[in-house]
């Protein structure tokens, strides 16, 4: 799902990286942000999200960092929520999700 | 790709809770009052929805003031609860009981995954407005419904077939 502030989700390109180093990464640019540990993470791939009418762009820094945008907009707060959530569930049905 | 999926929602705590909720504008409002009908047999589905409930109050309870996850999200208001309560004591016995979130402004989502292409969620407003998103097979919908004396028509039929 988007960030409420900006209407993006926050990504890491994370190609050709080993399993540990993404862990770190996560636990270096992710978890201090938020203020909670990371408990797990979800992998895709850029023509997944270009599948479902989203797209991913460079967002650094940090390095490798992206964003995921296009999400919908619209004034009726509750139907941008339902339609992103829709959307959401597509994405995720074309990722791969591990907990930790 | 990757995205980091930090804990945001607050963890439910083992075992049987019970709190009171507390709202400036609604005074003090008792979670646990007439929850679960006692005079009607026990069924499994009703331990379900006992186990589900408890989660749901655990959660509310986590979120009842705002920046309740430390990143600036809203309260459960007073009406979100009410209607989640009445949604969830509305659900089939033979549906499978959903797992319960706050989300970041206030609503009570109520979320059944049953695997990638069998998800549905229903998120619950202060007024009763219900936000359901459902991914069934390859079908994809979305809609906003309003909660009365049951489960809207739209949303029991998206749980019948999730349930199929």
């Amino acid at each position: 799902m988007p960030d409420g502030k900006d209407n993006e989700t926050s990504v890491f390109r994370t190609e050709e990286m080993h399993i540990l180093e993404i862990w770190d990464l996560g636990d270096r640019e992710v978890a201090p942000v938020r203020g909670f540990p990371i408990i797990g993470r979800a992998t895709t791939r850029p023509s997944s999200i270009a599948s479902v009418a989203l797209r991913v762009e460079p967002d650094e820094p940090p390095t490798r960092h992206a964003a995921i945008r296009g999400w919908p907009v619209h004034v009726d707060p509750t139907a941008k929520k339902t339609a992103a959530k829709a959307i959401a569930m597509r994405l995720a049905a074309l990722s791969e999700a591990e907990r930790r | 790709m990757m995205l980091a999926c930090p804990a945001v929602a607050p963890a439910a705590p083992d075992g049987t809770v019970s709190y009171a909720i507390y709202d400036e504008g609604a005074g003090v409002w008792d979670p646990m009052d007439s929850a679960i009908d006692p005079g009607r047999s026990v069924s499994v589905g009703d331990v379900n929805r006992r186990v589900v409930f408890t989660r749901f109050v655990a959660a509310a309870a986590a979120a009842q003031h705002d920046n309740w996850d430390a990143l600036g999200s809203a309260r459960v208001q007073p009406g979100s609860f009410i209607y989640a309560r009445r949604f969830l004591n509305a659900l089939s016995s033979s549906i499978p009981m959903p797992s319960v979130a706050v989300e970041t402004d206030g609503e009570i989502c109520f979320d059944w995954h049953l695997g990638p292409r069998r998800t549905v969620a229903v998120s619950v407003g202060r007024d009763g407005t219900l936000g359901f998103a459902s991914l069934i097979g390859d079908e994809s919908l979305h809609g906003i419904s309003q909660y009365r004396d049951g489960v809207p028509t739209a949303i029991a039929a998206l749980l019948e077939r999730l349930d199929a």
